[in-house]
Order: C-alpha cells, then structure tokens, then sequence
C-alpha cells in the first residue's frame, strides 16, 4: 500500500527509469556530446581531434560568409512569419470567431496544410513557382497574354523571400488555432456586458478582445520565432541551400556542414549556436511577459 | 439585409478557401492527367480524361517507402506513448523528490532543435551498427515520441480528480495497479490527441529519415519521395500522384479528427 505523501520513495523513479533511460540517452548524451565536440576540430572520416576551445565559434562568427548569410535568412524568415502568418492568422481566428456559414471550411482549408508535410508542401510550392509548368507563371502569363513571366530562380538573393511564402501557406493555420484557442477564453461575461453597454463591434475589436489578446500574442511571438529558427525541411526540399549555398539557414547550414563536408566540430558549433539563439528567445520573451504581469 | 451579409461572408469564405487550396487542386488536376493528355495539352490545363494510372505507376515506386512508414508509425507510436504515459504518471501522481527538474528536463526536448543531436546520434547507431536498420529509425522515432506524448498525459493526469485513485488506495491497489487499471484507461482522450499528433510528426518527419537511412528498402516516404522525384523530374503527373499518396493517410486522420489535431497542437505550441 501506497504510504500517503512521504517523498522519495523508490516507487516514483520505476516508473520514471525506461523514459529517463531513453531520453537521456538518444536526447540529454547527444545534446552534450555536440556541444563537447563544437571545441574540436575533427575533420569526420579522420579520426583526429584537436582542441580549439572557441576556434570554432570565434572563426564562424568572425569570418564565415554564408553564417551570416544563413542567420539574416532566419531572422528574415522570423519578420516575414509576423507579416504573413501571424498577421493573417490573427485575421482568419478573428473573422472566424463567430459562428457563420461558411466558417469551418474555411478553417479547414486554411489548417490544411499544416497537417501535410514538409517535403509536399515544398514539392509543391517548387512546382507553384517552376517558370514552364507552375501555377504562378501560367496564371500571369494567361492573364497578361504572354507579357509578364515570373521565374523564381532568376535572382538568387530573392528566392529567400520565395521560400518564406511557402513556408507561410503552410504555417498560417497553426497561428490562426493558437489565436482562436486565445479568444474562445475571453470570458463571456466581459464580452457580454460589453454588449450590453452599447459597444460596437470595432470598439469591441480594439479595446476588448484585442487587449485580451495580449498573452496569446506574445505566446504565438514567441513561438514562431522560434519556428522560424528551426527551419529546415523546406529549404532542404526547395532549394538543398542553394544556388551558391545563399538560401541556407542555421539548420541547413549545420547539417550541409556536418554530413556533407564532414566537419564535425564546426556542424555542432554551429547547431549549438542555433540552440543558443532558440534559449535567448524563449528567456527573453518569457521575461517580457513576467513583467507585463507585475 | 442580415441574409444578404449572411450570404456575402459565406461566399467570401468559400472563395478564400478555394483560392488557398488551390496548390492542392492543381496538384490533383495534373495526378489523374493521362500521360498522352499530358504531353499534347500540357500541365496547365484542366484534365478532360481523369485517370487514376499515374497512381497506380508511381505506387510501383513508392510502396515500399510507403508500407515503410506504415511500420514506423505503427510501432514507434504506441510504445513512445506508453513508455511516456509512465513517467506522466509518476510526475503528476507520485510524491518525489525532484519532481521539478524532471519535468524540466523533459520539457527541454520539446524547445530544442533535433539539429543537435543528429550528429551524436549517427555515430551512437553507427557504433551499435544500427545505422540504415529498421530497430535504429523505430528507435529514435519512439524516444523523440516521448516529450510531446509526456507534456500531453501529465497535464491531463494533474487535471483528473483523484476520488477514485484513492478509493482504490483504501482498497490496498499499488501504484502500478491504479496507474494500468484506472489512470491509463482514464486518459484516453489525452492517448489519442498524442498519437494523433505523433503519428503525423513521424510519417511527415525528413530530418531522421535523410539522415539514418540511406538504404533504398528501409526508406520513409518522405525521403523516398525525395529521390523519386529526382529520378523521374519531368514526368510530373507521375510526382504529383506520388506526393498525394503520401499524404493520404495523414490526410484521412485530418478528415476524421480535425478538431482532437487542432486542440493537440494549439496545446502543444503553447509550451513548445
């Protein structure tokens, strides 16, 4: 029989052992392996490590081009979700709020893609944009009778932008449900006694439910930027980081880094930069919300 | 009036709807397009003869990914999901010490990228020889099951009124004994919004398949349809059949369980 509320019995951790063993194994053990490994350097297939304490860090963030270029491509994937998805999330959840014919196929539609993976949803879009056979061009040149042609691959330093729309069909549904979920817990009452003051429905927008809103707006901030840090699949299936390597992002980057030139100390430094940067968003912002509370 | 604005909303979201689906139905239009149809009318135009051959051809190429798949998220879901709903339980159950940095612990492996353990994790299965093995990609696909399906039964665990647990106590049932008989079947809804979830984070996963399986016959569908594609680039109706294929079963689960997906995957994007 179960003793009532004496801690540390031996019972808690039986239970606990199988998934601690597995996660700390294939999750916790690798996490700290490749941060042990971003101060080596270790060409892989060679079997010689050397030390380089920072080198690593300090050679990536000093002198690498396509870092850089990578990182701008993360940061500019996380203004263009707040402009596409974010935004138009926060539209779709608004208007469909109230209960209209009409509504739920739009929000299936809309969540469709969120459900469909990556490597379709890229397979896709690649095909959208392809300059003989995609959706985009022939829609423009049917329309313009043959005068406006689009190819997404002409100019290299846009195709990022590209990338990112796609990736925003894909990721509006998910913002519009963490939107609809904040709003379905505005109290009722509030609302209703709202209503019964006479406020019109842009008043109601604009001082109630938007203020409501607060905290589920820094929660969806503050995870689809993280999202758009985490970026890999699309840009994998799209585009493979390319043409010139310009359209990688620190996830691309770390992988092409470790499995395709094999150099293992620089891959992990740079996943760990990743994971650095993924920390400080999530302090930051939680932060931001503690003090909104106090 | 009122039905005329009634009207007005529900063809506004009914045009939207369609205008944002529409790689979707472009996708469907050129997959049932014959080929002979493909080559005189060319892809943009709307298919006169739907065929569902293009199907049956890239099936040919694709099956095996495909049933692949089918084996990993059959296995790898329910046994992350109950080896999870144990340490769910003893989190929200059980009196422990540290109870906190465990569930910390666990809650990391939802805010990290997988990109950190990639490396680590190949040499593991390289060095336990289980690199392009079936056991390798079942094994990691089950741990990574585990903080989601974890995150999900804990919270729903705490949340359940503990009357009959401790009815069952004064009874002299052990903590194993409540934890099979009466919390798990309890949790039911909470099992089946993870393994909702887990099973379309599996069968949509690229980073573990492109990464530990390089061989053809084990391949997931995601990576196998990767290379499919590079192998056949200009025969798109013979793609476009094979990306609808693979995304028929997540596509099912979708139809059926829309709402339990959404609430999963708000929820878990809240602490993500």
């Amino acid at each position: 029989m179960r003793k009532k509320g004496k801690k540390g019995g031996l019972e808690p951790y039986l239970f606990l052992a199988l998934p601690l063993l597995l996660y700390g194994f294939f999750i916790i053990y690798p996490m700290l392996y490749s941060l042990y490994l971003s101060f080596f350097d270790w060409e892989g297939m060679s079997n010689k490590h050397q030390f380089a304490g920072l080198g690593n860090y300090v050679d990536i963030i000093r002198n690498d081009e396509i870092f850089r270029i990578s990182l701008f491509n993360n940061l500019r994937w996380c203004v263009g979700t707040v402009l596409l998805p974010v935004t138009l999330g926060l539209l779709f959840a608004l208007v469909l709020n109230r209960k209209r014919t009409g509504a739920g196929f739009l929000r299936t539609a809309v969540f469709t893609p969120v459900v469909l993976s990556v490597t379709a949803v890229g397979m896709m879009w690649r095909w959208m944009y392809d300059p003989t056979t995609g959706l985009i061009n022939n829609t423009l040149k049917w329309f313009s009778g043959g005068k406006v042609t689009f190819n997404w691959y002409a100019d290299t330093g846009n195709i990022i932008y590209y990338l990112i729309v796609a990736g925003s069909w894909a990721y509006t549904g998910m913002c519009m449900i963490m939107f609809g979920a904040g709003i379905k817990s505005i109290s009722s009452s509030v609302l209703e006694s709202a209503m019964l003051d006479g406020v019109n429905g842009r008043q109601m927008l604009f001082y109630i439910v938007l203020p409501q809103l607060r905290n589920t707006l820094n929660t969806v901030l503050i995870y689809s930027m993280a999202q758009a840090f985490k970026v890999f699949d699309l840009v994998y299936v799209m585009t493979g980081g390319g043409p010139g390597r310009k359209t990688n992002v620190l996830a691309s980057l770390s992988y092409e880094t470790v499995f395709s030139y094999y150099q293992y100390g620089r891959g992990s430094a740079i996943a760990w930069i990743l994971t650095i940067v993924l920390l400080f968003i999530s302090l930051v912002v939680n932060k931001l919300i503690s003090m909104q509370k106090e | 009036m009122t039905r005329w604005k009634k009207t007005a909303w529900c063809l506004l979201f009914v045009v939207i709807g369609l205008i944002w689906l529409m790689p979707v139905f472009y996708l469907i239009n050129v997959s049932v397009k014959p080929a002979a149809e493909f080559y005189t009318q060319g892809v943009f135009s709307i298919t006169l003869h739907p065929t569902l051959d293009n199907f049956a051809e890239s099936w040919k190429k694709i099956g095996t990914f495909f049933l692949n798949s089918v084996v990993n998220v059959v296995v790898s879901v329910p046994l992350g999901i109950l080896i999870a709903s144990l340490g769910a339980y003893a989190l929200a159950r059980l009196p422990m010490k540290g109870r906190g940095f465990f569930v910390t612990l666990f809650m990391m492996g939802m805010l990290l990228p997988v990109h950190v353990t990639l490396l680590p994790n190949y040499i593991t299965l390289q060095k336990l020889n289980l690199l392009n093995s079936r056991a390798g990609i079942l094994l990691l696909y089950t741990v990574f099951n585990i903080p989601f399906a974890m995150y999900m039964l804990q919270g729903f665990f705490m949340g359940l009124s503990r009357e009959i647990e401790e009815s069952a106590i004064i009874d002299g049932a052990g903590s194993f004994q409540i934890y099979i008989h009466i919390a798990l079947p309890m949790a039911r809804p909470a099992i089946i919004i993870s393994g909702l979830l887990c099973f379309i984070a599996v069968w949509n996963d690229l980073v573990f398949a492109i990464t530990f399986v390089q061989n053809n016959i084990k391949m997931p569908i995601t990576a196998g349809l990767l290379q499919f594609m590079g192998e056949f680039t200009s025969h798109y109706e013979k793609i476009t059949a094979g990306i609808l294929l693979s995304a028929l079963p997540v596509f099912i689960l979708y139809l059926f369980f829309q709402k339990q997906i959404m609430e999963g995957m708000a929820e878990g994007a809240v602490k993500g």
